[in-house]
């Protein structure tokens, strides 16, 4: 038997109707969930956004710390900040961050990069906050 | 189709949608909302769970908003802040400052007190001596006169030089003694920032700014997962602490801020006794209060006075609870203390 | 079903076992098949309990589909893993998709089945995302979740009336509830 004849006979009106419903909900909740833009990187300067970096675009891109030049270095999905030595610079230590919600920063440049996203529900090594 | 059996049916297939989209919205905040700013010179970290991201993110603004404030206020950095005004106003007058710095000022004279001047307040013109504060930090140690010059203008000093007047005003004795209030300011920055989330309607909640940490609540029954840093290895954990319910954790150790010079770890932990980095023989010190200025002050103090000292301290604070760690890598537990010894990775 | 075929009337408790049995056999077949994973299953088993909720009704229904998620599990030796817990919440969102749809009337085995399967799917992802941590940003998969339990609905539905139009044939059988 042909499918089409098939679905024909066993199917009311009102499956048909739901059928297409359904069918468009779910295409319209998959489109909007895919125009969604690509994992990207926030900068913040002094915690106002400066620059969005999108991680499929591997990139270098100089910004105006308080105490000069911090390098934002994006590269195979992942980013980090360079060049700017300080042991509190927060960003050495963390080096290459990727996840949605990680962090990293140089405190005294106030600047920081955030993935966006929330972070999975135990982030950072398995620990929700590391006491230092 | 009869048109009534029609609507019937779209009601029932629009109550449907309705009662799985509910289903996604009461699964929904069982999800950790974490936000993250650069605040009081280091990362603040707020974590929420329990709630919806809207409402997380709504509360999370107001706290950090709140933590603003009090920068603004208690930065000694901030060339507006009451606390910069107080520090270059002329010495041995009264000086009017917010009643809310009062408060702060007050319990921070009380710590040093009870710390026996381990912990203090007065300290920025030392501070300023080392250059801590300095961007890049400095890398030798500053001459020793300078030390002792401040030494002497502080000796005999009671209460280190802090006054606070009936008027509710602040006397600061000499120049040798200026406002730092760093840490409690901080630790005081996130118990107001908590009751800021609580009263937006977070229960579960974990700030962390930079040593300083505040947790209330827990993760969907779950205890906060909380890692102690290894003082040696900043990749590294040296302990675990699973901790549920209202608690403040602070921690102080030599590899925050430093530098070397000589083969010698100049931290920024300053000894006011010796006008120098600490040195008790300890590398990093936490401790579990009910507040976040207690835990503060005491992780502080314990520090500087050393392991002997430091417990002998603690008995004075019931509910407060501390680890040591020594430069040998020992450790000390005092046995209400909520965590235990990393397993080595 | 066929060996059932002879008998005059079977006793309706008989029946829901002989459901749960059949759906039992099918989950442990489809377990075994080589597939992208637990997530795009057919869900043969679902027939048995659209057979039921057609011809029994939604107890028998949602009989038929606690003992296939026990019994199911007992066979594969999941009980009480997260699988176990993601079967079973896939099976109370069915079912309770199969409470609501006896409001709905016109609907025949394709609807029913669609709305079934998407509802199992979506109860299932719910609890994913809440019960094994870290892994909430399945919920983002959703709709491609959902795209495949669409057309094994529908074509679960039409096995469901293939396979009612057989066992109508023997009235003695199964009737109507």
């Amino acid at each position: 038997m042909k499918f089409p004849a098939l679905l024909a006979r066993a199917s009311t009106p009102m499956d048909r109707l739901v059928m297409g419903i359904t069918a468009l909900a779910i295409v319209v909740s998959g489109v909007t969930a895919h125009g969604k833009p690509g994992k990207q990187a926030v900068v913040f300067r002094d915690n106002r956004p400066v620059l969005t970096l999108p991680l499929s675009q591997d990139t270098k891109k100089e910004l105006a710390g308080r105490l000069g030049p911090v390098t934002i270095q994006v590269e195979q999905g992942r980013v980090r900040l360079l060049e700017y030595q300080s042991p509190r610079m927060i960003g050495t230590r963390t080096g290459w961050i990727q996840g949605a919600g990680r962090t990293t920063a140089c405190v005294p440049c106030g600047v920081l990069v955030r993935v966006e996203g929330q972070p999975e529900n135990t982030p950072d090594q398995g620990f929700d906050a590391v006491s230092e | 189709m009869n048109p009534r059996r029609w609507w019937i049916m779209m009601l029932g297939l629009i109550g449907a949608a309705a009662l799985l989209t509910w289903g996604f919205m009461i699964t929904a905040p069982t999800r950790m909302y974490v936000s993250t700013r650069l605040q009081m010179g280091t990362l603040v970290s707020i974590s929420t769970w329990g709630v919806e991201e809207n409402k997380a993110d709504r509360a999370m603004d107001l706290a950090f908003e709140e933590i603003g404030r009090i920068e603004a206020m208690m930065s000694r950095f901030m060339p507006e802040s009451a606390v910069a005004h107080l520090n270059q106003a002329p010495r041995g007058e009264p000086h009017a400052v917010p009643e809310e710095l009062i408060g702060v000022i007050e319990r921070g004279v009380e710590m040093g007190r009870l710390t026996r001047g381990a912990f203090d307040i007065g300290i920025a013109p030392l501070s300023d001596v080392w250059g801590f504060s300095r961007e890049p930090p400095p890398e030798a140690p500053p001459p020793t006169a300078a030390i002792h010059n401040w030494l002497d203008a502080r000796n005999g000093l009671p209460d280190q030089g802090i006054t606070i007047t009936p008027e509710q005003q602040i006397l600061l004795a000499n120049t040798a003694v200026a406002l730092d209030l760093g840490g409690i300011a901080k630790g005081y920055a996130v118990e107001r920032a908590l009751e800021v989330l609580q009263r937006a309607g977070v229960a579960n909640a974990l700030i962390n700014a930079g040593g300083d940490m505040r947790i209330a609540g827990a993760k969907g029954g779950q205890p906060w997962h909380i890692g102690l840093r290894d003082p040696r290895n900043p990749e590294g954990v040296v302990a675990v602490m699973d901790v549920a319910g209202s608690r403040a954790i602070s921690t102080s150790g030599d590899y925050e801020r430093y530098f070397m010079s000589d083969g010698v770890r100049y931290h920024h932990i300053l000894d006011p006794k010796l006008g120098a980095p600490a040195r008790s023989g300890l590398i990093s010190v936490t401790v579990q209060a009910a507040d976040s200025m207690t835990a503060d002050a005491l992780s502080t103090a314990l520090f500087v006075l050393g392991g002997e000292e430091g417990l002998k301290l603690l008995r004075h604070f019931p509910g407060s609870e501390a680890f040591l760690i020594r430069a040998d890598g020992t450790f000390i537990k005092t046995p209400g203390f909520i965590g235990t010894k990393a397993a080595p990775r | 079903m066929n060996a059932l075929l002879p008998m005059p009337r079977l006793r309706r408790d008989l029946l829901i076992a002989y459901l749960a049995a059949a759906a039992v056999i099918a989950q442990v077949i489809e377990a075994a098949l080589p597939g992208p994973g637990p997530w795009f299953k057919p869900g043969l088993a679902n027939v048995f309990t659209l057979v039921a909720f057609l011809r029994l009704g939604w107890s028998a229904a949602a009989g038929v589909t606690g003992l296939r998620v026990l019994a199911g599990s007992l066979a594969l030796g999941t009980l009480f893993t997260p699988g176990f817990f993601l079967s079973l919440a896939g099976g109370c969102g069915a079912v309770a998709m199969l409470a609501v749809v006896r409001f709905l009337p016109g609907l025949g085995p394709v609807g029913i089945s669609l709305l079934a399967a998407l509802a199992h799917m979506a109860a299932q992802t719910a609890v994913a995302g809440w019960l094994i941590i870290g892994h909430a940003g399945i919920v983002a998969l959703l709709p491609w979740l959902l795209a495949g339990s669409w057309i094994s609905g529908v074509l679960n539905g039409l096995l469901t009336f293939l396979i009612l139009e057989q066992l109508d044939r023997h009235r003695a059988l199964l009737t109507g509830p």
